[in-house]
């Protein structure tokens, strides 16, 4: 089920809220879990079943972690606080993670690596096997958004970073959660398990949840799906003009940050609908001044994850420049592999792993000398900020193209060596339509104007800021029935 | 979590007027919880969005009712039947939930929004771009337009350059070489006419920068043409026909996707032109058909799907054809009820049907009309509303007794067709046409 969707805004969300709140407190868990099974089997019933496979795997392990140890004064399970961990303590983590890991593996990446396989022997002259005899895996929704969540349990067990969880309820809760189910902010355990068992419900949370939700909303109904149409046909177009490549690479770059960052601000709003404090995934990643800066302002709960679950445990930056330079590179292929099973996901990461390379480089160089004054600092920042947008915006290229070919095709546009005839001037006039153009010129002032942070504009709340949002609400809805659904753009990763 | 910022905005959320909160709530949950009430209050009055007296909400019940019923009659394995029903139950309620969608109330007071921004900014819709001066375009002729050549796709998985589902099915030159081969095996003679793409015929409607290109908008289409005449199809280029013939205010209808009466007019003489040239009819030498000129206001398929209930009018003059001695148009789709054979079929989607259907803006001024003006025979026709590529080539040779008794089919259908048609071009069982099936 889509946020965007009329089913989920006036038949779900209704009745969810009705629901969990006419229960007493100790129920609305089992509630959120039954109505989150009820959201994420809308799509396909069957991947209930798989997503409780990994929930059960989960919180078994949990149970294994801490089992044998003597219970905490008030009967909760103990934290692991001894660095010494038994083999029956190793084996129940690898358990999880292997689990976990295997199913992502196998429902995210078999076709990808039997296509590989199969192009790789078509080269070599081999036939292993022909398509359509090669099981073809369908991909369930947000799978590596909940096994990532529910892998993370394991692991600050494990380390010591949380307790692990009694209730089965409450375990699937935190794995199931519908609000940030399909698309995130990713949960690391340690930071929600509290708010599991104890968490504020009151009128003030809910306004700050209604206002958020709809400023998300907004972003993904107005403007998002507002850019999609110039989005698609510059992607899908063969000779595009130069301009018309950088419009449709520009437009691109806005419509994921307000689609996604319109998600996360759903998300958030809706979790404190239900109570919940979810982190936030994006802080204005367009006004970073540097690679290094927009990752750490870009869906920040994944650059989170994998700095805290394979970053750090791979070295980070400890071990000498050589190794840093290894373990960036290797986290931003598999956070490219993460997005999806495709060579363009791994040039995505890849580029970017390279470009950080780089930038760590040059600051490298660039500290031993004179610090700017502010004014030349002022202008070294808006170029810096300029050349990162431009430089996102072209690795954006390969991460939204359908295959390496039409990736190079349009970088070449953009770059000035694109092949034009006559279907080039269709394309521009498709893409500088007024209305496209006009949703550009909104985006752009968004995303280097206006307050970006939802979370700091509904944190203080005036008159002015919610009759704001509820009509940004009623124009979304409005503008949803002129439209199709157009499902999130993170909800086929 | 972030206690700090925790504590902060709780500080500030009481320090908010109490009005800020009640204002929020009931703007919320007026939107959320109105809506759906009104809409059943809506569907219990009308008898439910279908009529049948259920509000469209209950309809639930139907995509559930299914589940244990399908379970219990359907054969094979547990693990069989269990995907079954969980594609049914899938299926079922995607459409449970279009429908909810579709039937909504509130699209009544989201026209005015539409009105207004197709207005000042040319919104249009994902189907529809609006071009200057009121020109409507389908969204997906002008995708068929720029995506890569029409043939490259065929094999690969991009699926920006075709919709045809199946890979294999997306390259349009076997099938028609295919069709070509087992027509003449029986003796009739192919000539396909795809009709150009209206942004290519008017590219200047669309932007005022293309008048200066000189170059084609249309060369994937006119590079497949050349490739299927040099495997010995016959094939006619309307387009640069269409720019020989001068200029009159246009070919195409502003607001409708369909040539309008001097497009109709123009194309009929073309393929009267290469029918007589080649030897396979003559020219019309007996009584001429008698022509009326009149203006029929029509309201466009492409303003249609703007708006369903728009008031566009465009007026189109249109070539009324009569028999002076019947006093009635020539025969479109009728012919071969009255002419024991017509020679001649039109076969292809609603461009040999616009202007001689009563759901296509007039009767009696259609392409058989027309084509019947210059030659001295009966013209049948052959069109269905939707795939002219494929729908109608299957129908045809299922008709093996028909093809037995034509010289020629004049094969014309949109020319995005050959590559944004989602069942693709399959190459037909050859047995198809032999025994009927």
């Amino acid at each position: 089920m889509v946020f965007s969707s009329h089913i989920f805004l006036f038949y779900f969300l209704p009745l969810t809220l009705l629901l969990y709140y006419a229960v007493p407190v100790r129920g609305r868990n089992v509630v959120l879990t039954l109505v989150s099974y009820v959201f994420y089997g809308w799509a396909n019933p069957l991947f209930v079943l798989l997503m409780l496979l990994s929930t059960l795997l989960d919180f078994v392990c949990g149970l294994l972690l801490v089992s044998g140890l003597p219970r905490d004064p008030d009967g909760g399970l103990p934290l692991l606080n001894s660095p010494v961990r038994s083999l029956r303590q190793k084996l129940a983590l690898c358990c999880s993670l292997a689990g976990n890991l295997g199913l992502l593996g196998f429902f995210k990446y078999w076709n990808f690596g039997v296509e590989v396989l199969q192009e790789t022997s078509n080269q070599l002259g081999w036939s292993w096997f022909e398509t359509g005899e090669v099981l073809q895996v369908v991909l369930p929704l947000g799978i590596s958004f909940y096994t990532f969540q529910s892998m993370s349990y394991c692991i600050d067990v494990y380390r010591g970073e949380a307790r692990a969880i009694r209730s089965v309820w409450d375990f699937a809760c935190f794995v199931a959660m519908f609000p940030q189910l399909v698309a995130g902010p990713i949960l690391r355990f340690h930071d929600v398990s509290v708010q599991l068992q104890q968490r504020v419900h009151s009128l003030e949370r809910m306004t700050r949840g209604i206002c958020c939700f709809s400023l998300g909303l907004a972003k993904k109904v107005l403007i998002a799906d507002g850019l999609s149409l110039p989005v698609d046909f510059v992607f899908a177009a063969d000779a595009p003009s130069m301009s018309a490549a950088w419009l449709g690479a520009v437009a691109w770059a806005f419509q994921i940050y307000f689609d996604f960052s319109g998600y996360s601000d759903m998300a958030m709003g809706l979790g404190w609908m239900l109570g919940f404090d979810f982190c936030a995934n994006f802080d204005s990643p367009y006004r970073a001044a540097g690679l290094a800066d927009f990752w750490r302002r870009w869906h920040m709960s994944l650059s989170g994850w994998l700095r805290d679950y394979l970053y750090i445990p791979l070295g980070g930056n400890r071990r000498g420049g050589w190794r840093t330079s290894w373990n960036l590179l290797l986290v931003m292929l598999l956070g490219g592999l993460w997005h999806g099973a495709a060579w363009t996901y791994i040039v995505w990461g890849g580029l970017h792993g390279v470009l950080l390379l780089l930038e760590r480089l040059l600051r490298g160089s660039r500290k031993s000398q004179q610090p700017d004054s502010a004014a030349s600092g002022g202008l070294r920042r808006l170029l810096l900020t300029a050349g990162t947008f431009g430089l996102v915006c072209l690795t954006w290229v390969p991460f939204r193209a359908d295959s390496l070919r039409q990736a190079g095709l349009l970088l070449s546009a953009m770059l000035g060596f694109g092949r034009q005839d006559g279907s080039t001037v269709i394309v521009d006039a498709v893409v500088r339509q007024p209305w496209h153009v006009g949703m550009l010129c909104v985006g752009a002032v968004i995303v280097w104007l206006a307050p970006q942070q939802s979370r700091q504009f509904v944190s203080r709340l005036s008159g002015g800021r919610v009759v704001v949002c509820v009509a940004l609400l009623w124009l979304s809805l409005l503008q949803l029935t002129l439209q199709e659904q157009q499902p999130f753009i993170y909800f086929m990763f | 979590m972030n206690t700090a910022t925790e504590q902060q905005s709780r500080l500030s959320v009481w320090e908010a007027p109490r009005l800020c909160t009640w204002l929020a709530l009931s703007g919320f949950f007026l939107a959320i919880a109105g809506v759906p009430v009104l809409q059943l209050i809506c569907d219990w009055r009308d008898g439910g969005p279908a009529g049948v007296g259920v509000p469209q909400v209950l309809g639930i019940r139907d995509a559930l009712a299914i589940v244990p019923e399908l379970y219990r009659d359907s054969e094979g394995t547990i693990v069989e039947r269990a995907l079954l029903v969980n594609q049914e139950l899938q299926s079922g309620l995607q459409d449970y939930e279009a429908g909810l969608g579709e039937f909504t109330w509130l699209r009544h007071p989201a026209r005015p929004l539409q009105h207004m921004l197709s207005l000042a900014f040319r919104r249009g819709s994902e189907q529809v771009l609006e071009g200057p001066g009121g020109w409507l375009f389908l969204m997906s002729e002008l995708q068929s337009l720029t995506a890569g050549p029409i043939r490259e796709f065929a094999g690969r998985r991009d699926p920006g350059t075709g919709r045809a589902v199946a890979d294999v099915v997306r390259d349009p030159l076997p099938a028609i070489v295919q069709f070509q081969r087992l027509l003449r095996q029986q003796g009739v003679t192919l000539l396909l006419v795809p009709i150009p793409a209206k942004a290519a015929v008017h590219v200047t409607s669309l932007t005022a920068e293309a008048a200066g290109a000189g170059e084609r908008a249309d060369e994937r289409v006119v590079e497949l043409l050349r490739e299927l005449a040099e495997r010995g199809v016959w094939v006619v280029d309307l387009l640069p026909e269409l720019q020989r013939a001068g200029d009159p205010e246009s070919w195409y209808c502003r607001s409708d996707t369909h040539l309008n009466g001097d497009g109709i007019g123009r194309l009929a003489e073309v393929l009267a032109a290469e029918l007589v040239g080649r030897g396979l009819c003559e020219p019309r030498a007996g009584v001429p058909l008698s022509v009326e000129s009149r203006e029929v206001e029509l309201t466009g398929d492409l303003a249609r799907m703007l708006d369903p209930k728009t008031d566009r009018r465009e007026l189109v003059r249109l070539d009324f054809v009569t028999d002076p001695q019947t006093g009635a148009a020539p025969p479109g789709a009728a012919a071969a009820a009255i002419f024991p054979q017509p020679p001649i079929l039109l076969l292809g989607d609603s461009h040999v049907l616009v202007y001689d259907a009563d759901d296509l803006h007039a009767v009696g001024a259609g392409l058989p009309q027309q084509l019947a003006r210059h030659l001295d025979t009966a013209i049948e026709t052959l069109g269905v509303r939707g795939s002219g590529g494929t729908g109608a080539r299957l129908q045809l040779l299922q008709m093996p007794d028909r093809l037995s008794s034509l010289r020629v089919v004049v094969w014309c259908f949109a020319a995005r067709e050959l590559t944004e048609s989602a069942e693709g071009w399959p190459v037909v069982n050859e047995t198809i046409g032999q025994d009927g099936r």
